[in-house]
């Protein structure tokens, strides 16, 4: 509160609570000068780190008895005990399987059942182990990436909590007994008329439709509900309700020059995330000579999307469709761009709808909506406006009305985005299954894979009903909210054990297959259903042979295979993608403008509006388990372990909160208190929390981190499952205090140098009009300053070397910031997850930070996403230092650890101007959630490549020496050279953006060389002078305006200085 | 609080010959033990592990050196 009132003050004497001038800062702390903030920077490690012991409560044992007992012991450990480290002995294969090769991995495609996208991926596996999920380049839509949660999924095959054996009222039971009593139950049902119910996720397995029809013959009381929390269905029922159909058609991004995203974050949490960064970082390549295509964003909250866009508008999301209806009243109705214009249907809807009163009316920065405007006329049928999966069906009817008219169809593809196995259940629908249940009329209710207690409204009173049903069932891979009130809680297969097919768009199947044997008597969840349907005697071939049945008998003959099927079948498993000829089901004729003019439409209210958001940690909640997304910072707030109520600087001085406050949220009878984190640039009296969090059954990890954001949820949303404007929002009055790792490793601040952060040009932009006119404008723009090199004379002369060296770029106008990449390096090295607690104390593990710098207002701030990892500098400061050179040069450019020298003095880190280094301050697989990650069976998780740093052990990036490694070995073998380009490091594998380039230097024709010498390429902290192995390639703005940003304004400023220097001295 | 010199001193000091005395007497010992057929300091080999890794003998392996973009529904020999 006091920071509050301070930041109100008129007087301008005080400079420590005027905002810093224009330059990058991070957090509110560092804008107003925060003089706690400062005294934070000088220090290396934060308090909590530093805590002294309690000396007064220590043992009173004298120090020569202390001693005494020391040595004693030592003698007796030295002279009796074995080996420490000795793990007993290890025997190779006596039978080796065919298919393994030691030391070298298989791979195998399938598919990632995370979410609705149902993406392509290659599983890598060591002795017949799964260890690192990546894409599969084969896959049309992600060709070859794969998202945060994707990537860190082989956690969930190894997490130790998973069920293991059947339970039967919270008793381990055996399969026979499960299977006996239940499909006595579910014929008993059938035969007296009660309902058998199965609560499913999305259907989108044909094979699996297919079976659940055939289980409704069988039993013909059966229904069968679906749900998805993060859903498509007002944009799927508008464009429905626009054109006949509900095939949405893909978005063609990479044909679009300019993109208006509403509420739509394509780039970060929306559906096709991976398929809609690749098209939109494909025209913001500098490499290519693509044009730069433009984004603006006009958000309530604030998303990745909205941090990437060259424009952004912040708008409450409720106002959203009366935005675009003063753009279809500006385009339509006054510039007549479209034979729309003549339908009075249309024009009287928006004809009222004047976009400069709405401009003045919600603070909007008339430039850029002009921009809007100026630049939809311009780029007719080359444009596209986005509407978020949060806006309702009138304003996703209003959207395709304004794309249809400005002839933005024809970036409308022919394929479908969406196949429609099975339409989601309506919350009537829902509604009737658990009045149904309450009162006695469900004799089974089976939950295939779906934790509905936890997911839906607490409108529904599902939990209540759930009990009265006399036999409920969950499937499940973990214990969670639903299978805690369940009879029968059965374990299921994770997705590397489990076989299914997908078909979720026109033109070709995605297949799953099991990598592994089922590691626990696990059973696949439809092979269960398949044996309760025909009971006989259980294989674990039952739904792979249902599957292959299915495929030979329906879809196999309408593929026109030349092969005969065995051998298609396998050609299928071997891609795990199939392409087809299959006309797309697109609607045609016109839109349907009955339908615009009739529906209700969204109005803006005086009350707060909510938006319950999507996140790239836990999903609806299912990966609450995985530690490593857990511990993955937000993209925007970077706050790990935790959701919160994302509010902005207004709305909170409203309210007199603060972040780490609390605040009550109530929507008519639902109520829910949460943490306050004060998020530049959100919309006042708009909220966003993640949803996902505030589990109660969710294993050691999961249960209790965030709070329930679900109980918001309403059974009959007026707009939206996930969007309220009918909030009230109080102040709380508690305390939650949230780690956010933004304020961590700054490296921007040195009060020895003032205002060298403006000159540091850790971030360097432009915009595309300065480098279209002046190519190498950041070059000469660049500040050199007059620092003498750290290491003079320099360590090692690297003049005539003519081996390979290896080096990284990075594109800072691709990132996207969505932190796949440090997933991916998590995944590949073994990182250990720390803790809720050691993230406060600075102490994460992750080798790989994405750094994100606000610049701007609070208000309307942009921002710049950076990944930050060992630079690998030709004079590294940290390799000096080291007392027992543990951190050593290789001939190849790579700075090296060897932990088994490592001591722990921790100067290394010390001197790392880029903040990379880690220590492990303690071993953290022991102390976290006590030894989980040492359960049986993560240690299959690890990657055998790559060490397991214990305790007392500095870390940080090693380029992925083990694949370089690779290739070298390779090379030896093929007796050829090491070529660069066939080394790809974890995290450019997973880029979705194709962000990260790797390879090595001195080739001059590599595409790391080029980007080497681009002249958007610069270093960070270039003026040091280690001459880092990294380079970044400077930031280009698609605006009209110049851009002003900190290091500018005080080139400006240098120069007047410079000029009245030299006139004194005339 | 730790002292050198604690008031309560009731340990009694032990001469340095007797100190080396017993202690070479317990290595001594400590080391004839281990020599025993009992391993009884020795590491214990860790039991077999619960979790049994087996590959699914019906996957199909990707061979990384063929490219998979045939034609539609049709397989390589």
């Amino acid at each position: 509160m006091k920071e509050m009132d301070e930041l109100k003050k008129p007087d301008n004497s005080s400079e420590v609570n005027q905002p810093k001038d224009s330059g990058y800062w991070r957090s509110f702390k560092e804008l107003y000068n925060d003089p706690a903030f400062d005294k934070t920077l000088k220090n290396e490690f934060s308090p909590e780190a530093l805590q002294k012991p309690d000396v007064a409560n220590m043992s009173a044992v004298t120090r020569r008895r202390f001693l005494a007992l020391m040595g004693a012991s030592a003698a007796f450990a030295a002279a009796g005990c074995g080996n420490y480290q000795d793990k007993g002995t290890i025997v190779p294969y006596n039978q080796k399987p065919e298919e393994v090769t030691l030391g070298l991995p298989n791979y195998y495609a399938s598919t990632c059942t995370g979410c609705t996208s149902a993406c392509g991926i290659l599983v890598k596996t060591r002795e017949g182990r799964p260890i690192k999920v990546d894409g599969n380049p084969d896959h049309p839509v992600n060709k070859g990436k794969i998202c945060t949660k994707g990537q860190a999924s082989v956690m969930n095959l190894y997490n130790p909590e998973r069920l293991r054996e059947p339970m039967m009222n919270k008793a381990v039971t055996n399969w026979n007994d499960v299977n006996k009593n239940v499909t006595a139950a579910l014929t008993s049902a059938a035969g007296s008329g009660k309902e058998i119910a199965i609560v499913t996720h999305t259907i989108l397995s044909p094979t699996l439709k297919r079976l659940l029809d055939e289980f409704k013959l069988t039993f013909p009381t059966a229904k069968i509900y679906s749900y998805e929390v993060f859903n498509d269905s007002a944009r799927i029922n508008a464009w429905q309700k626009s054109y006949g159909k509900r095939s949405l058609p893909v978005l063609q991004l990479d044909k679009a020059k300019v993109i208006v995203a509403l509420e739509s974050d394509f780039l970060g949490n929306d559906h096709n995330m991976l398929e809609y960064t690749r098209m939109f970082s494909q025209n913001r390549d500098v490499m290519s000579k693509n044009e730069f295509n433009r984004l603006y964003a006009v958000e309530g909250a604030v998303t990745n999307t909205g941090m990437n866009a060259d424009y952004r508008l912040r708008l409450r999301t409720d106002a959203i469709e009366e935005f675009v209806m003063c753009l279809l009243n500006e385009l339509v109705g006054k510039k007549k761009l479209s034979g729309y214009a003549m339908d009075s249907r249309v024009t009287t809807v928006f004809a009222s709808n004047d976009i400069k009163q709405f401009a003045a009316k919600y603070k909007l920065d008339e430039k850029v909506v002009n921009h809007i405007v100026n630049d939809l006329v311009k780029f007719q049928g080359e444009a596209i406006v986005l509407g978020g999966d949060k806006l309702p069906e009138s304003t996703h009817i209003a959207i395709n009305l304004l794309n249809e008219a400005l002839g933005n169809n024809k970036l409308y593809s022919a394929e479908a985005d969406n196949t429609e196995l099975m339409p989601l259940s309506t919350s009537a629908e829902m509604d009737s299954l658990v009045q149904a249940m309450a009162s006695g009329r469900v004799g089974v209710v089976v939950h295939f894979d779906t934790n509905p207690v936890y997911n839906l409204s607490p409108e529904y009173k599902y939990e209540e009903a759930v009990k009265k049903v006399p036999m409920s069932i969950t499937l499940t891979e973990l214990v969670n909210e639903t299978s805690e009130v369940s009879n029968y809680v059965l374990p299921i297969h994770n997705q590397l054990e489990a076989w299914s097919d997908f078909k979720t768009r026109t033109g070709f199947y995605s297949m799953q297959q099991p990598i592994i044997a089922p590691l626990y008597n696990t059973r696949q969840k439809e092979a269960i259903l398949l044996n309760w349907k025909e009971p006989k005697e259980f294989n674990e071939t039952l739904y792979k042979d249902y599957l292959s049945a299915n495929w030979e008998k329906v879809i196999y003959p309408t593929m026109a295979a030349a092969a005969p099927f065995k051998k298609f079948w396998n050609s299928v498993l071997h891609d795990g993608v199939v392409f087809m000829n299959e006309k797309p089901e697109l609607a045609g004729g016109a839109f349907a403008v009955d339908a615009f003019a009739s529906v209700p439409k969204m109005k803006a209210s005086n009350d707060f509006t909510i938006l319950l958001q999507g996140n790239n940690n836990v999903g609806d909640g299912r990966f609450a388990s995985n530690g490593w997304l857990q511990e993955l910072p937000n993209p925007v707030t970077k706050i790990v372990w935790d959701n919160y109520a994302a509010i902005s600087v207004q709305s909170a001085a409203e309210l007199g909160v603060d972040t780490n406050g609390t605040v009550d949220i109530t929507i008519g009878s639902r109520k829910q208190t949460f943490p306050v984190f004060i998020q530049p640039g959100m919309a006042d009296k708009t909220i966003e929390i993640s949803l996902g969090y505030g589990r109660t059954a969710a294993g050691a990890i999961g249960t209790g981190i965030g709070v329930n954001a679900n109980m918001l949820i309403a059974k009959n949303a007026p707009l939206n499952e996930r969007l309220y404007n009918n909030a009230q929002v109080t102040s709380a009055g508690g305390k939650y205090e949230l780690i956010s790792t933004q304020e961590h490793y700054p490296i921007d601040s040195d009060p020895l140098l003032k205002d060298i952060q403006f000159r540091r040009g850790i971030i360097r932009q432009g915009t595309v009009e300065e480098y279209k006119k002046n190519p190498k404008f950041l070059q000469e723009g660049m500040h050199h300053m007059d620092l003498q090199p750290i290491n003079t004379p320099p360590v090692y002369d690297r003049e005539g070397f003519t081996g390979y060296k290896w080096g990284m770029a990075i594109d800072l106008n691709k990132c996207t910031g969505c932190g796949a990449c440090v997933t991916a390096c998590n995944v590949e090295n073994n990182i250990p997850i720390v803790g809720k607690e050691q993230v406060k104390a600075n102490r994460e593990m992750m080798w790989l930070r994405i750094d994100r710098y606000y610049y701007g207002t609070p208000d309307a701030p942009s921002a710049n996403f950076q990944p930050m990892l060992c630079q690998h500098c030709d004079y590294a400061p940290c390799e000096n230092v080291c007392p027992v050179a543990a951190t050593t040069h290789s001939e190849d450019g790579l700075n090296g650890m060897a932990y088994n020298r490592c001591v722990g003095t921790r100067y290394c880190s010390n001197n790392c101007p880029y903040k990379v280094r880690r220590f492990n301050y303690f071993d953290w697989r022991d102390r976290v959630s006590d030894g989980f990650q040492y359960a049986e069976p993560m240690e299959l998780m690890a990657n055998p490549e790559v060490t397991v740093r214990s305790r007392g052990v500095m870390e940080k990036c090693t380029f992925c020496v083990q694949r370089i490694m690779k290739e070298r070995q390779d090379a030896i073998q093929e007796a050829r050279g090491v070529v660069g380009s066939n080394v790809k490091t974890a995290c450019q594998d997973a880029c979705p953006a194709y962000a990260i380039e790797f390879g090595n230097i001195n080739d001059k024709e590599s595409t790391i060389a080029k980007y080497r010498t681009h002249e958007l390429g610069y270093s960070v902290l270039e003026e040091i002078k280690v001459l880092p192995n990294v380079t970044y390639m400077a930031k280009l703005r698609n605006i009209y305006e110049p851009m002003h940003t900190g290091d500018k304004k005080h080139k400006s400023e240098e120069k007047k200085s410079e000029e009245k220097k030299t006139e004194e001295h005339k | 609080m730790n002292s050198n010199n604690s008031g309560n001193n009731n340990s009694v000091k032990i001469k340095r010959r007797n100190f080396f005395v017993y202690l070479g007497a317990g290595a001594v010992a400590a080391a004839a033990i281990t020599k025993l057929p009992f391993k009884l300091f020795g590491q214990k080999l860790k039991a077999e592990a619960s979790v049994k890794v087996k590959a699914n003998p019906y996957a199909v392996k990707r061979d990384m050196n063929m490219s998979s973009k045939g034609p539609k529904g049709q397989v390589r020999g």
